[in-house]
């Protein structure tokens, strides 16, 4: 059974469904499961090829909650998609455009972390700002009382995402990691 | 003849050096603006080589604003020069565009796009001199 947004907005918000929302016919990770896979669709939606399979019914999920609380990331993923209307040289200094398929990269760490932490701690994950990066990069951004966060997801999927983090207590987090590395324990850093 | 070569004298605007006090003005576009008016780190980023400022000796805020394409579309902020040479890795170089007529102009070289540590310290230094209009 495939966790769909219907089912989480029965839990949490109501769910847009313009269609230009992409969380209209977009499928979320269910609680436990982390293996991710593909969907190939027609749909035109932005998110709607990504898919999670799971085993938690529709009424199991508008019930037990036992599910990632992506509240707080919702309306930060919705605004995001501003981004994609970006094209070559919008701000009029030769910046490149932003493309779906590095859009959807940031999203697919951010809603994963997001369900890591919900499954070992029951912990939401504070909503990052999800803003244009150099080059057609997009940075995911935490900006909180004691800690600071920023990691790029390049536009070339071939390379990296780096990271760069610190608190006021001076700790300092930095360093690369691949789309299949889980960085668990970053996150749990974020919300020391 | 007489001309020719006061043209060219001109055209040779030499590179100076720029104290650490001075001040680099930087075009900032809209998009980069939180709603709380801070400044996301996306816009500290090479164009070309370098990072393109303008520096304080030859040139005001509402000047570098209205060197842009696009000048509705963007605020100024503002970074010391000394603050940003203690940046990792980046060097500030002035740069005389003689093609755009800019005597002000000012690279801030080194690497920031696989660097997120130096984007974020750009962000921590940057004043805002001219909001968005």
């Amino acid at each position: 059974m495939i966790l769909r947004a219907s089912s989480i907005g029965a839990a949490t918000n109501k769910v847009p469904t313009s269609v230009n929302d992409p969380f209209s016919r977009f499928e979320v990770p269910p609680f436990g499961n982390t293996v991710y896979r593909r969907k190939a669709r027609q749909s035109a939606t932005p998110l709607s090829h990504l898919a999670f399979s799971g085993s938690i019914t529709d009424a199991e999920a508008s019930t037990t909650q036992e599910f990632p609380d992506f509240t707080a990331l919702q309306p930060v993923i919705v605004d995001s998609t501003k981004l994609l209307s970006l094209k070559d040289d919008w701000d009029g200094e030769g910046s490149p455009g932003y493309s779906t398929a590095t859009w959807e990269r940031a999203i697919f760490i951010l809603l994963r972390e997001a369900e890591i932490l919900w499954r070992y701690g029951r912990v939401t994950l504070p909503a990052p700002g999800i803003q244009a990066g150099p080059d057609g990069s997009i940075d995911l951004h935490w900006k909180l009382d004691t800690v600071e966060l920023l990691i790029n997801i390049p536009a070339n999927t071939g390379e990296l995402f780096t990271y760069y983090g610190d608190s006021k207590v001076g700790q300092i987090v930095k360093g690369s990691f691949g789309t299949n590395m889980s960085t668990q324990w970053l996150m749990l850093w974020l919300i020391q | 003849m007489a001309d020719a070569v006061a043209d060219t004298v001109e055209s040779a605007w030499p590179s100076e050096e720029i104290p650490d006090g001075d001040l680099l003005f930087m075009r900032v576009h809209r998009q980069y603006f939180n709603p709380d008016g801070s400044i996301q780190p996306g816009v500290f980023k090479n164009q070309g080589e370098g990072m393109s400022t303008d520096w304080s000796k030859y040139a005001d805020p509402e000047y570098t604003r209205s060197q842009g394409r696009m000048p509705e579309e963007n605020g100024v902020i503002s970074l010391i020069a000394g603050d940003a040479r203690h940046i990792p890795g980046q060097i500030v170089v002035h740069t005389p565009d003689r093609i755009k007529n800019n005597r002000a102009h000012t690279d801030v070289y080194g690497e920031k796009k696989k660097d997120p540590e130096i984007r974020v310290r750009f962000s921590r230094i940057c004043r805002l001199v001219l909001p968005l209009s």
